[in-house]
């Protein structure tokens, strides 16, 4: 009996030990705070104090000095309005008045000035979300300045007529100028000026918001919001049916045919809105056999882009076959040519009657988030009477990058998100013949005229100017076919009906406007 | 005393060229991997691509560019004084983040090893206690299905039962107790299985020990003794499964971390993997590699306390 | 039991294996207007969320499902067999050196490390192949030694070696021989494992490319719309489970016919 008690002597303590800190955490836990309303996100929102935003700007906590209006066009947050000089260099600013950080400092051009000595010491600065870089938002910036103490003056080296597109949302954040250690990490949670203050963060389980109510604007009708982290869709939904959590958000928050599923149930509501996400099938054209537009225009004619949407995604997206994703207030309508015949003879035609054997590569995050490998499954079976024997391979995002960079494929599921208005990055990444996009995809793409328009809509000063150039872009893009343009994203979310004010927008969610139905 | 000194001294001599090997197999993995860290470090969710010279300037800042055996001589020295890199994605320290979240793998994994260890035990004990039964053939059928179910399946199975239609537990998340339960449940189902099958061998084994025949014959209080005898013979046969299983047990937590939304190790490994972050999925099969190598010296020391003649054995077990 | 267990799995070795005959639809046949039909005549389990019959998958997936898990534990036994044998006949420091690579490799988390080698490789059958070989011949290996070093001390053994035979030998002719029956038991028991390993793997979209059918693809595949198609999930779940059943009962009972005693490591997933 010694022996054994020698062995429990050991085992006792040691099973005890490992065991205690679920008993304290679950301590933490048993104090509840007030009605608090339980949201779920795939992934954790606040990447944390090494983030350059430290928390995705659909929680609200922090503010921009320009957002993304409701037609696509900037609109003003934190700054109310703004000026450009005739020379397109200097910009002038006004900002909000009477606006105060969560930590009491008060906002004003000495704080702005503050987040751009910020902008520069971090850039260029990775994260989840995406990466901040001075020089990518404000080329040839060369001074800031005070004009007066809610008057800020941006000074460039050449012309930037269309700054204002490039600071909505993740271009301009602003927090307290006491928020920033020496190297521009953040100093304890951050300090912004939205609706919502970030006080409670349990990396990858869950984060707590409350109601900032010295906010400036209309307040929160939630005065405490909780997002849990919960990655698994499945999961996700369970815990919606199970009444543990109240709403989803955040990219992907459920998968389509799961929404069409909680709406069956009475006690769920969906809501859905133009995201800024375009999918699209990237075709080879550097190498292989999608160096031919004509194999290039065949595929995207013979798939049937309403089957897709309609089949796989409910119906919530909407097809196109333009370049530029329908929130741009750029973008030009473009009828949807779909004809498998012609697509058919087309093929056959450049393929000169043979078969032949493609790779299509599908990212797996893009499985975890849509339909992908469905979808990839159904495009292939389109691609069977063009000739076209296609294999799937499924690869992680790296390996995936890789395969497109090196040519390694012949058509790539993609996803592409407008991170501002202005298309013109995006145009210039994906067609411009030194775009970043165009060459580390692989299209090999390559038309004078693009680059030249490219060329004058960097320089135009007029608005209309840029805006010629930029549809007659989506033409050539059209024509020439660089990539094959599936369909424009929706932003879809559910909630459960005992919380009201919740909806989707372009990028998030009407999170201040969330409070309990009664 | 002075001799299992001597023995725990041993093993660790033998564990140490293991742990270099596991550093090798780490630091090789990064290396072989696809994709550009780079590359990774700086395009992140659906953003537009950096540039050339972006790129250029974060592969010489991420020491890229140096020949192999230097990058694993520097990584080395590193991980020795405990710093195991930034992640590419998060610019956390690894060794912060893999501290913070080894605790909840450890716990969720103790939980398992608990519930197996009762169930189990029970279960096998109750069955040859009534063996050739109708409990002892239903044990039978359960442990061998246990064995026979992928453990994603159960897991989606049990949150649909459990969380959804009862509501009795809550789906997934980490805090609570009862948080813990399904996902251990799920994680402990073929290490309880196999605890099952092998303490119903030991009832029986005992139960047919002449002096049990005998205390039953004398009237002594049956079932106090055989499950008293059979409990302490079951000690090694423990120990041994727990041990075998620790690796799997550990490794298994990946998905049912996934799918329950706990914080642990094997979550942040998933997305190190898919995100190509080197110095994440480094420092996880590096704390992976320890633990597993600490849990193995453990045992052995149990083993020792059990069965002090095993002392002198040789070899690895 | 046991003839009932060797009657499931002929029963689906016979089916898989006449899968392409017996089929009644081509298993890749889209028909994305009659996506997610309920059981019927046409559709004896319905189809799929593109349309795609769901009793030729399952048919078809047990074939791909139960030949890869046929090969890749033929392939781990042998690696296993030839590491376990050597190190357990030779002892000292080749043993020792084989000892602490199996212990090496069982260290290793293996599932991070299926995923990783999946990640450097491309998914697909062969690297699910490798992953799979990699990860397991040392519990083999350790097991095959174990077996290796009774049969050592056998006296017939002793007796070859004093009649000055070579090591290679005495391991082929008397020591691999003898390891046959050990190992049968072994492959019965593996076997279920690498089923439900491959079908984790698959699970996590590491296994077979689409449209293959596989078990685990298909339950993988499900998960969105188990809920009002049930049966998406259940019938290959249950498949798996009953495979994998019927195989861990012979399992069991082959064991107690060769009294050998050993406890594997089911996988966890």
């Amino acid at each position: 009996m010694t022996r054994m008690n020698k062995v429990l002597r050991v085992l006792l303590p040691a099973f005890a030990l490992a065991l205690t800190p679920v008993a304290q955490s679950w301590a933490q836990t048993t104090a509840p705070r007030p009605k608090e309303i339980v949201l779920a996100a795939p992934r954790d929102l606040a990447p944390g104090p090494k983030d350059p935003y430290y928390t995705n700007p659909i929680l609200y906590v922090w503010e921009p000095l320009v957002i993304n209006g409701e037609n696509g066009e900037p609109a003003p947050q934190l700054a109310t309005s703004w000026s450009l000089s005739e020379d397109a260099k200097t910009w002038t600013l006004k900002l909000r008045e009477g606006v105060r950080f969560h930590d009491g400092e008060p906002f004003n051009a000495d704080a702005v000035i503050a987040n751009f000595d910020r902008y520069r010491k971090i850039s260029p600065k990775a994260s989840p979300f995406t990466t901040f870089s001075i020089d990518q938002t404000f080329p040839g910036l060369t001074k800031v300045e005070k004009v007066e103490t809610h008057t800020i003056r941006l000074v460039f080296s050449q012309p930037q007529p269309m700054l204002i597109y490039a600071m909505v949302g993740f271009g301009s954040p602003i927090y307290s100028p006491k928020n920033f250690e020496a190297n521009g990490d953040f100093k304890g949670f951050p300090q912004g000026t939205g609706p919502f203050k970030l006080v409670e963060h349990r990396p990858d389980v869950s984060l707590l918001l409350q109601r900032n109510d010295d906010y400036h604007g209309a307040k929160a009708g939630a005065e405490f919001v909780r997002v849990r982290t919960i990655p698994a869709p499945d999961t996700r939904l369970s815990a919606m049916k199970a009444g543990e959590i109240l709403g989803v958000m955040d990219l992907g928050a459920i998968p389509p045919e799961q929404a069409n599923e909680l709406a069956k149930d009475n006690r769920f509501a969906l809501s859905w809105e133009k995201s800024t996400i375009s999918h699209y099938l990237h075709p080879n054209g550097k190498s292989g056999i999608f160096k031919d537009v004509r194999l290039r225009q065949a595929v995207s004619m013979a798939i049937d882009r309403e089957a897709i949407v309609k089949g796989l995604y409910r119906g919530y997206p909407s097809p196109t076959v333009n370049i530029l994703n329908f929130t741009s207030p750029f973008m030009k309508t473009i009828a949807i040519p779909h004809d498998p015949k012609r697509a058919a003879a087309l093929a056959s035609e450049a393929l000169a009657g043979k078969r032949a054997k493609i790779l299509m590569i599908v990212p797996s995050y893009g499985i975890d988030r849509y339909p992908y490998k469905a979808q990839a499954e159904l495009i292939q079976a389109t691609l069977i009477p063009l000739g076209l024997d296609a294999e799937i391979r499924i690869l992680d995002a790296a390996a995936y990058r890789k395969a497109q960079t090196e040519g390694e494929y012949d058509l790539a599921l993609a996803t592409q998100g407008l991170p501002n208005s202005d298309p013109f990055t995006l145009l210039n990444n994906y067609l411009a013949t030194k775009g970043s996009s165009n060459a580390l995809y692989s299209f090999g793409y390559s038309n004078p005229r693009v680059d030249q328009l490219l060329q004058e809509a960097s320089v135009a000063v007029d608005i209309k100017q840029r805006r010629k150039a930029y549809e007659e872009l989506q033409d050539l893009a059209l024509q020439d076919m660089p990539t094959i343009p599936l369909f424009n994203d929706t932003s879809l979310i559910a909630y459960n009906k005992q919380i009201t004010g919740y909806r989707a927008t372009v990028y998030g969610t009407t999170l201040p406007e969330v409070r309990w139905a009664q | 005393m002075g001799a299992i000194a001597a023995h725990i001294g041993g093993r660790l001599a033998t564990a140490l060229p293991v742990l270099i090997g596991a550093t090798l197999i780490a630091f090789l993995l990064g290396v072989i991997a696809p994709g550009d860290p780079a590359r990774e470090a700086l395009s992140q969710g659906g953003g537009l691509e950096p540039s050339i010279e972006q790129l250029a300037a974060m592969r010489e800042q991420l020491g890229l560019d140096a020949p192999l055996p230097v990058q694993y001589a520097a990584w080395l020295g590193r991980v020795v004084q405990g710093d195991f890199g930034q992640s590419y994605i998060t610019r956390q320290p690894v060794a912060e983040e893999l501290l913070r979240r080894l605790p909840v793998t450890l716990q969720l994994a103790t939980w398992a090893v608990f519930i197996a260890a009762f169930f189990g035990i029970g279960g096998g004990m109750v069955m040859g206690y009534f063996h050739g039964g109708a409990i002892d053939h239903a044990g039978r059928v359960f442990s061998l299905a246990l064995l026979s179910i992928p453990g994603f399946w159960l897991a989606i199975l049990l949150i649909l039962v459990f969380a959804e239609i009862l509501q009795v537990l809550p789906t997934s998340g980490y805090g609570t107790w009862q948080q813990m339960i399904l996902p251990a449940v799920v994680l402990s189902s073929s290490t309880a299985a196999m605890l099952m099958r092998l303490s119903r061998a030991v009832m029986l084994e005992v139960m047919s020990q002449p002096y049990i025949i005998t205390a039953r014959a004398k009237g002594l209080s049956e079932p106090v003794i055989v499950v008293r005898h059979a409990l302490r013979n079951m000690l090694i046969p423990l120990v041994t499964v727990i041990g075998n299983h620790a690796g799997e047990i550990f490794g298994g937590a990946i998905v049912v971390e996934v799918i329950f939304a706990l914080p642990g190790l094997g979550r942040l490994a998933v997305s190190g993997i898919f995100q190509r972050d080197y110095p994440v999925i480094q420092g996880y099969v590096l704390v992976a590699a320890f633990v597993y190598i600490a849990f193995n010296l453990l045992i052995d020391l149990l083993y020792t306390l059990i069965h002090p003649q095993i002392r002198f054995g040789g070899g690895i077990k | 039991m046991k003839a009932m267990a060797i009657g499931v799995l002929a029963a689906i070795a016979m089916a898989s294996l006449a899968a392409p005959w017996i089929a009644p639809f081509d298993p890749n046949a889209l028909d994305i207007a009659n996506r997610l039909a309920e059981f019927g005549p046409t559709h004896p389990l319905g189809t799929d969320h593109l349309g795609r019959d769901e009793l030729s998958r399952l048919l078809h997936g047990g074939r791909s499902t139960i030949l890869l898990a046929v090969i890749a534990t033929a392939a781990t036994l042998g690696v296993g067999i030839v590491f376990g044998a050597v190190s357990g006949y030779f002892g000292g420091k080749v043993d020792h050196a084989i000892q602490s690579l199996v212990l090496l490799f069982q260290g290793l988390p293996r599932i991070s490390f299926m995923l990783a080698i999946a990640g450097v490789m491309g998914p697909g059958p062969f690297t699910l192949f490798i992953a799979v070989v990699v990860t397991s011949w040392a519990d083999f290996a350790r097991i095959v030694r174990a077996e290796t070093l009774k049969i050592r001390e056998e006296p017939y053994i002793e007796a070859v070696r004093a009649l000055g035979a070579s090591p290679g030998y005495v391991m082929t002719f008397y020591v691999v021989p003898n390891l046959i029956g050990p190992m049968v038991v072994l492959f019965t028991v593996e076997i279920g494992r690498m089923i439900l390993a491959i079908a984790a793997l698959s699970f996590l979209g590491l296994g077979l490319q689409p449209p293959t059918a596989d078990w685990g693809i298909m339950i993988s595949d499900s998960r969105p719309y188990f809920r009002s198609a049930p049966l998406l999930m259940i019938a290959p779940g249950l498949c798996i489970a009953i495979t994998t059943f019927a195989i861990n009962l012979l399992g069991d009972s082959l064991r107690d016919r060769l009294d050998t005693r050993m406890d594997g490591h089911p996988v966890v997933l």
